[in-house]
């Protein structure tokens, strides 16, 4: 029998600690769990038969961290350990067909990019590797003791791709109730679900009685049923051995206040044995087994939070998308994607719950610019992304690596869309837009469009999508060109509001486009829709009146408690009126100096750090740009820099005025277009190979472009090679490397080799936290720059010497 | 002035008291790291010997450095703690979200996060309380070796529980994670 018929029907009994029972039996120090799978296979197949004469319905193969890491890089042979580990438990089994063995599968020890350096694909092969081995011979697998939602995500697609046996996922929580990567059990319930696993589990780290209010979180939401098997109470050391103390007695009445929570299965982890399992199963006995799914949440994640839809107005941002932004168009045809990243950053802080995230360029490799983007917004942003493309290879590659479950846009009514996208959904689980158009175009009725919506729905049933897994787009027209059927947008909301009960979405500029004041269409726009259902505008978060309008709305609509969120942001709106800007509190990003006036506005704005203010000065001046920079930008910086020397002033707001001056640089060169020749250098500069500490490289690039040298930023963690190349294409009149390791220092001397030998006769200038003049000297640098100011001086002296 | 804030001033490169606006400068900061931090500590003790020349454990952990010998030696310590402490891996994300963005705050962020994992792991040493401690001694510094973090980490597997990696070059990652050593008497 399919043990998959049993899930949720009735208690699955798993066993408990492995490790605790080969200590039992006398393992020997240095050697690895899953060695004795080969040494010792007959003590391996005892603990088995112990787990099974308890009770235990599934055992686990004795394969916890059986990856490449545990087994090729220490010379051992994984296929064979693989092997042996599936013949002990097959062997322990015998022929009975009321037991069940599930290859267990570890975490890999190692953390996934961009925390860690694995990569997803990696991480992927690492679990598919082991899947292959086993598919076949095992009636299951369990992935457990997970501790990163993503590297969880690898291994269920490595076993979901390379079998089709049932599948446990179980995850570890810290005893602050969340994931080591901050998610919550909430988060883990919808991401596992919406992957499709046949239960979910949680388990190790924590004892029964610390795991009880996480059991609790997780039956209250969750649709599939849950697995238990906690340690045996929190490790202890006593310097030389671990142990725990709950014993079988203890551990089984936890089990039964745990059945009494909703689960469904139970078992054991660290430091539980035969015992805790026997007496589980009687403990179990006395309650009744009941798992009741709780309804649907249609949920969306990033990499820590999450987003439901349904409730309260979810705002998504619509500015990553080049469409009508040449900015942004550029910026992804020149490769410049982390402009994009900023205007993401930018967007959140403005109050975007959501991003939408669209590259669509013709003849630019949509796919492979989709996936660079969407792991360098999840690097910085917490916060879900909508991935928007009409490219399915586009979509299905950035639901792979993206961290949590997407938004995807978009599905419609087109057959063959359908056909190609509801298959990513259905296995990434992300939730689906649905736009009101199919072969025929956008129907001008409400009526027309609501069928559509509802042919989706059907549709993606087939997909075993739940309609609640759907927003519908009921696609907004100009209001200029087709005024009538703006009405019928807003009609379309209410039906599939009322009558299919799922969200909405609906992208908001375009019903304004070619009429003046456009924000004030707009908002009166999304102030009809909201009041028809709308759940999911996509939006400019910039239109701070559109923002505040949603705010209002959800007072009214009393969605907003109280007025909570209403009152935060809007409680000193009035004096933000009454008052001018000068007088309020600085502007964001704007450091707070407290400095005599000069006299020069732009000197004052500079060494103050007030960015907008300065850019302003800098533009109304009738003075030639270099006037600009010698009368004012370089006097300011000066300023700066003396009182940071005497340690007036401290890091971040030198940088602040860095960051300001290069802001005035870039608005000068704008308006000498051609003239290329005010940038000095060009600087290149890098952070060693192997070192991967950039903020004191970054310092440097953004002293040196303030005091208007063109910096070529080669990253961090850079082969002596790749600069080499870099110092060959560019031209530079110095190289600038940074590393904060004694251990790095090494691959320094290297790169400084490495140019010598090459023959690229250019001055270097090195720095870093572990860099004195004397090891500067050792390995052959021109220079030794204590800090970004020093690098300035050196520069402005190399420079000097070029010029002259 | 709470000793994080004054720790990330110092940090920070600050010679003079701060004024206002630099006060609320570092705080803001701070406030930024500790929403997303989440400390997680562990500790072993070893029995500590000394065999006339030199100190060690019965385990395998070389101890056998001047720093290390001035270090017990001086209080004449018999046992040994190695403490771990991470602020975790959400720290590290919200520093380099203003790499590009915000520099400055990038650095502000920097220096508080070091200037918190520095107090709140004393604030779990105190728990500890360890009699006759000496100074606690991390990798890496002095003649001590960061191949050191290496043997640690095999010692205590325990670490990857609170989410610490070492990576080939013996960095920790989350980058705002520290080990060290104190001597301190049973």
């Amino acid at each position: 029998m399919d043990i998959r018929d049993l899930i949720g029907k009735k208690f699955i009994v798993f066993d408990g600690g492995f490790g605790t029972m080969l200590q039992k039996y006398g393992i020997k120090t240095g050697v690895q769990s899953i060695e004795m799978n080969t040494i010792e296979p007959q003590t391996v197949q005892r603990i088995h038969k112990e787990y099974l004469e308890a009770g235990s319905d599934v055992i686990t193969c004795n394969t916890f961290g059986c990856d490449r890491f545990h087994t090729t890089d220490k010379g051992l042979d994984m296929a064979s350990i693989v092997e042996g580990a599936i013949r002990n438990a097959r062997e322990a089994i015998g022929g009975r067909e009321d037991k069940y063995c599930f290859y267990d599968i570890g975490p890999s020890g190692k953390l996934l990019e961009p925390l860690g350096d694995l990569s997803f694909d990696d991480a992927y092969e690492v679990f598919a590797e082991q899947v292959r081995l086993a598919a076949g011979k095992v009636d299951g697998f369990i992935a457990e003791t997970m501790t990163d939602l993503y590297e969880l995500k690898a291994a269920i697609l490595a076993v979901k791709e390379n079998s089709d046996l049932p599948l446990i996922a179980s995850v570890s929580f810290s005893d602050n109730g969340l994931t080591l990567t901050g998610a919550s059990p909430e988060q883990m319930v919808t991401t596992l679900e919406a992957l499709g696993v046949d239960m979910i589990g949680i388990n190790c780290s924590l004892g029964p009685r610390e795991l009880m209010p996480i059991v609790k979180r997780i039956t209250a939401v969750a649709t599939k049923p849950l697995l238990v098997q906690p340690n045996a109470g929190l490790p202890r050391f006593d310097g030389e051995n671990t142990f725990y103390d709950i014993d079988a007695d203890e551990y089984a009445l936890y089990i039964g206040e745990m059945i009494e929570a909703g689960i469904s299965g139970f078992g054991g982890c660290c430091g539980t044995t035969p015992d805790h399992i026997r007496k589980s199963i009687e403990e179990s006995k006395k309650h009744e087994f009941k798992f009741e799914p709780k309804p649907y949440r249609t949920i969306v994640t990033g990499t820590s939070t999450m987003v439901e839809l349904g409730g309260r107005v979810v705002r998504c941002g619509e500015r990553l998308n080049p469409t009508g932004k040449p900015k942004m168009k550029a910026a992804i045809l020149e490769g410049r994607l982390y402009d994009i990243v900023d205007e993401g950053v930018k967007q959140i802080e403005k109050g975007a719950d959501v991003l939408d995230v669209n590259v669509g360029i013709p003849n630019i490799d949509e796919e492979g610019v989709m996936v660079s983007l969407v792991k360098q917004l999840q690097e910085v942003i917490d916060a879900p992304l909508q991935i928007d493309s009409t490219d399915p290879k586009a979509l299905e590659h950035a639901c792979r690596v993206y961290n949590g479950i997407p938004l995807i846009n978009s599905v419609n009514g087109k057959q063959e869309v359908m056909d190609n996208v509801f298959p990513i959904a259905a296995k990434y689980g992300g939730v689906l837009i649905g736009l009101c158009i199919d072969e025929d175009g956008i129907p001008p009725t409400a009526e027309e469009r609501f069928k559509i919506a509802e042919h989706i729905v059907e549709e993606a049933a087939k997909y075993g999508i739940r309609k609640e897994r759907l927003v519908i787009d009921s696609l907004v027209l100009t209001a200029s060109a087709q005024q009538k059927e703006v009405m019928e947008t807003v009609k379309c909301v209410k039906y599939v509001t009322d009558r299919l009960g799922i969200s909405t979405c609906l992208g908001l500029s375009n019903v304004s486009f070619g009429l003046p004041n456009r924000p004030l269409i707009n908002r009166t726009f999304i102030v009809m829709a909201m009041l028809a259902g709308l759940k999911l505008p996509i939006l400019n978060p910039f239109d701070r009146e559109l923002m505040s309008a949603i705010d209002a709305f959800e007072v009214l609509n009393a969605k907003d408690e109280n007025a909570t969120d209403y009152i935060e942001r809007h409680a000193n709106d009035v004096t933000a009126v009454a008052t001018s800007a000068s007088a309020s509190k600085p502007a964001e990003g704007d450091a707070p100096k407290t400095e005599e006036s000069s006299g020069d506005p732009l000197y004052d704005a500079i060494v103050k750090g007030q960015k907008h203010k300065a850019v302003d000065e800098a533009s109304k001046l009738d003075k030639t740009p270099l006037e600009i920079v010698s009368d004012s930008l370089i006097p300011a910086l000066d300023k700066v820099g003396n009182d940071y020397d005497k340690g007036k002033i401290f890091l971040p707001q030198l940088m602040v005025s860095a960051e300001t001056a290069k802001l005035v640089f870039d608005e000068i060169r704008k308006n000498i277009k051609t003239d290329d020749s005010s940038a000095k250098g060009p600087i290149v500069i890098a952070t060693v190979e192997a070192d991967v500490h950039d903020i004191g490289k970054n310092i440097v690039k953004v002293v040196l472009q303030s005091y208007g040298f063109e910096v070529i930023d080669l990253g961090k963690d850079v082969k002596a090679a790749v600069i080499c190349d870099a110092v060959r294409e560019h031209k530079p009149i110095a190289v600038g490397l940074s590393a904060l390791m004694t251990t790095t220092v090494v691959y320094m001397r290297k790169t400084i080799e490495a140019l010598k030998e090459q023959g690229l006769d250019v001055p270097t200038f090195v720095g870093g936290a572990v860099l004195t003049q004397d090891v500067a000297d050792q390995i052959g640098a021109t220079y030794y720059a204590k800090d970004a100011m020093e690098s300035v001086r050196i520069c402005e002296q190399i420079y000097d010497e070029v010029t002259r | 002035m709470s000793d994080d804030i004054k720790l990330a001033l110092k940090y920070l490169g600050l010679k003079e008291s701060p004024n206002e606006e630099q006060l609320l400068m570092v705080e803001s900061a701070m406030e930024e790291i500790k929403k997303v931090s989440r400390p997680l500590f562990l500790h072993r003790f070893y029995p500590l010997h000394f065999d006339g020349e030199r100190y060690y454990v019965d385990v395998d952990l070389n101890l056998d450095y001047k720093s290390t010998y001035g270090l017990f030696s001086r209080k004449q310590s018999d046992s040994l703690c190695i403490l771990v402490s991470t602020l975790g891996s959400a720290v590290d994300k919200r520093i380099s979200r203003y790499k590009d963005t915000e520099p400055s705050r990038m650095v502000l962020l920097d220096a508080c996060a070091n200037s918190l994992i520095e107090t709140v792991t004393d604030e779990y040493q105190a728990k500890l309380g360890l009699k006759d401690e000496t100074f606690r001694y991390a990798p890496g510094y002095g003649d001590v070796p960061l191949t050191m973090q290496r043997q640690i980490f095999d010692l205590m597997p325990e670490i990857s529980k609170i989410g610490i990696e070492l990576d080939p070059c013996n960095m920790m990652h989350p980058f705002k994670s520290m080990t060290g050593l104190i001597g301190f008497k049973a």
